[in-house]
């Protein structure tokens, strides 16, 4: 049999000599040249796996209890840092976080200077790098002015340079778009089909690899696989399995219909009336006048006119750079805009103009992106409480407390009541940051990309308390989200920012 | 043209003359001294860099301001109304002199190499002439340009506390910002070593800086002009 890429035999690795292990006695072998998707729910210990599998951990932290990896045959110990870049290299989830110079050309020279590359073959060899990933015009823009899609692809152009045999994905596509996963995805299997790379993903959506990858691995709780599968026919027979796991695959949500429409219609609405929304983004200031035109090309939307009815969930979807999160932040009075926002409740119109700031955050709450920017306090009940103190200001602080904690339950987030929200894990803080939202009471709720990186269990478990509340106390919910699946179930109204238009989609029955 | 030679001086062997001839500085008691020192400086700056007006204005404007508040403020509350009134009169006239003028060659000083070098050239001379290992010097170069992305989180922080309806205040934002950038340096320094970063190993470099003899001339003719300076001021 051929040497396998990569394998694990019995690794048990855990953070705190004396704790539970987060990796229980893994085992698995990838054959080389082919493409690898491991699987699980979040929490399960996919991104502690990778790091393990890159040498990353224990190197910085652990414990490796037991079990040995080896790639191409020899142990992965055996390597320095240096000589193990060529066998594997990673990519991390977040893309603000990889680079360590200014410039996309830099940071090439860089990964150049680690691997001992003479200083005459580094201007031709970045070139090279970036031609083959099609981003030659990014090497000399500042990494922090490109989008999460471009950072991603610079990554990829790093990898390719250091000429890694296996190339590691940490949730590759978590903050990425359709378009820019679609991009990234032909890259991905031109580089396993042309050079043989190896390609091990790590993922907890199946969506995207359909018909890339060659396997995928599912992963139960301590990291162990549970099933491999091969082909589209074992894939509908462990169909069960993932579901039990919490495990998206292609078409899970269109698997429960919910009915539309039949909520409490009570609340505030928000009417659009011809705004634009310029590109370059600016505080509004009292003072200072909006420009009196903005031209179609320099705007991210320009004349759109839209309903947010009450009572209702309204989701904005559309490529990532058209300008759903900068819709958001004007609804929230942080950007310029020209044209009206309104905010109807029955008979009382008002302008967003005239709100006072206080006024606007007291009608309008929102979820933010990056969930860790958005904690309050340093304890995870206190984070709810805090909302539900505005909303039921005449109750005790022990009612306070069990709303708190029921609402808690109702995510999952029960048993780290105690905890300070810093040490959660990214699913759960964003779990944590929209309940926050909700507990606060506003009528307008504004949910920037509430499920990402969530796996299919929790963005259930989210979103049908995201509905739940708005039937019951007539919320106005706008969300923006690239699961075209989940939009399609739970939003009553779905709107697409594309090319300086909103357009409503409509059902085609 | 402009001329660019000071640009073009190792950075180590800049940052050590100018160092030096602020230790100096530190002994004398001459507020001429100071402000022929400032006065070198900006001429400096003016022939031997490209750095802009608007740039420069930025920096020094402020220095100005410091350097005047320091001055009058030693003239006022120096004084006391006693019979050798004019002894101490010329006494705190002096010492004002001396204190802001010491601010304003120190901030020139200063200026002089902030706006002449370039932070990765400088970042690898210190590893070339001053056996930095990598390890710091790509650190810190890692930290400074992860600064755009903290500003960035600084204020959607702040806009957070704001939406939830409490106190935009400094420090409840500031204890987010710091608790994040702890776990960033982490992120950071694991996608570094994926890369093959070895903080101690071998490495080849892009940037190769050396002392060449220009250098160590310009650095030379300072010190010089400064003691000619010191004699004769």
């Amino acid at each position: 049999m051929e040497q396998p890429a990569i394998a694990c035999k019995g690794v048990t690795f855990r953070y705190l000599e004396k704790s539970r292990p987060i990796l229980e006695d893994v085992s698995f072998s990838l054959p080389a040249g082919s493409i690898s998707v491991l699987m699980g729910s979040s929490g399960c210990g996919k991104s502690t796996l990778a790091s393990v599998l890159c040498g990353l951990l224990p190197e910085n932290g652990g414990f490796l209890s037991s079990g040995e990896i080896t790639l191409f045959g020899k142990p992965l110990k055996s390597f320095s840092p240096r000589e193990r870049t060529k066998e594997i290299s990673m990519m991390f989830q977040n893309p603000d976080l990889q680079f360590c110079m200014k410039t996309l050309r830099k940071e090439l020279y860089f990964c150049m200077e680690n691997i001992c590359i003479p200083r005459e073959e580094m201007e031709r060899r970045a070139e090279n790098a970036a031609k083959a990933i099609g981003i030659e015009r990014l090497l000399d823009r500042p990494l922090h002015t490109l989008s999460g899609g471009e950072k991603q692809r610079a990554v990829l152009a790093c990898i390719y340079l250091l000429d890694a045999k296996c190339i590691l994905l940490d949730e590759p596509f978590a903050n990425l778009d359709p378009d820019s996963v679609q991009e990234l995805m032909t890259l991905l299997h031109r580089l396993c089909r042309e050079q043989g790379k190896t390609i091990v993903a790590i993922d907890h959506m199946a969506d995207h690899w359909i018909g890339t990858a060659d396997r995928f691995l599912l992963l139960g709780p301590g990291a162990r696989v549970l099933c491999q599968t091969e082909s589209l026919e074992q894939f509908e027979q462990v169909k069960t399995l993932f579901r039990e796991q919490g495990v998206a695959y292609p078409g899970i949500w269109q698997e429960t219909e919910l009915p539309h429409g039949n909520a409490n219609r009570t609340g505030s609405s928000i009417v659009l009336h011809g705004l634009t929304m310029p590109e370059v983004p600016q505080k509004p200031k009292k003072r200072r006048k909006p420009a009196a035109c903005v031209a179609q090309d320099q705007s991210l939307l320009f004349e759109g006119n839209a309903v947010f009815p009450a009572g209702q969930i309204t989701a904005i979807l559309g490529p990532s750079g058209s300008g759903k999160t900068s819709l958001l932040m004007t609804l929230l009075g942080q950007r310029d805009y020209l044209g009206d926002i309104e905010i109807q409740n029955g008979d009382i119109h008002k302008d967003m103009r005239d709100m006072h700031p206080a006024e606007r955050f007291s009608a309008v709450g929102m979820a933010f992106q990056n969930p860790e920017n958005q904690f309050v306090t340093q304890n995870v009940t206190a984070e709810i409480m805090d909302g539900l103190q505005r909303r039921y200001a005449d109750e005790t602080p022990d009612t306070l407390r069990t709303r708190a904690i029921a609402l808690l339950d109702s995510c999952g987030l029960k048993k780290y009541q105690e905890f300070s929200p810093y040490m959660l894990s990214q699913g759960q803080q964003r779990r944590l940051a929209v309940l926050a939202v909700l507990a606060g009471g506003q009528k307008v709720l504004l949910l920037d990309e509430p499920t990402y990186g969530q796996d299919y269990r929790s963005a259930r478990a989210l979103m049908d308390q995201v509905r739940e509340q708005v039937q019951a106390v007539g919320l106005t919910v706008l969300m923006t989200t690239h699961d075209r699946g989940l939009a399609e179930t739970y939003a009553d109204v779905r709107y697409r920012l594309e090319g300086h238009r909103l357009t409503r989609e409509v059902d085609t029955l | 043209m402009r001329f660019t030679w000071l640009e073009h001086m190792n950075p180590s062997v800049k940052a050590v003359t100018i160092l030096l001839c602020g230790v100096v500085l530190v002994f004398t008691k001459s507020w001429k001294l100071n402000l022929a020192v400032m006065l070198v400086c900006l001429a400096a700056l003016a022939i031997g860099t490209r750095c802009k007006w608007g740039m420069f204005c930025k920096t020094f404007g402020p220095a100005l301001l410091i350097a005047a508040a320091v001055f009058y403020s030693g003239l006022v509350f120096g004084k006391p109304d006693t019979s050798t009134e004019q002894i101490y009169a010329a006494a705190t006239m002096g010492s004002a002199m001396l204190m802001s003028s010491r601010i304003l060659a120190y901030v020139s000083m200063g200026l002089l190499f902030a706006l002449s070098s370039d932070r990765e050239e400088f970042v690898a001379s210190l590893m070339h002439q001053c056996h930095l290992k990598p390890k710091f010097a790509y650190g810190v170069l890692a930290a400074l340009h992860l600064l755009p992305t903290l500003q960035q989180e600084w204020q959607e922080v702040r806009l957070a506390y704001e939406v939830r309806g409490k106190r935009k205040g400094i420090f409840g934002p500031l204890f987010n910002t710091l608790v994040n950038s702890i776990r960033w340096s982490e992120n950071v320094a694991m996608s570094m070593e994926s890369k093959g970063f070895d903080g101690d190993g071998e490495r080849s470099f892009f940037i190769v800086t050396e002392i060449r003899a220009t250098d160590v001339l310009i650095a030379a003719a300072a010190l010089m002009l400064l003691a000619v300076g010191m004699i004769l001021i």
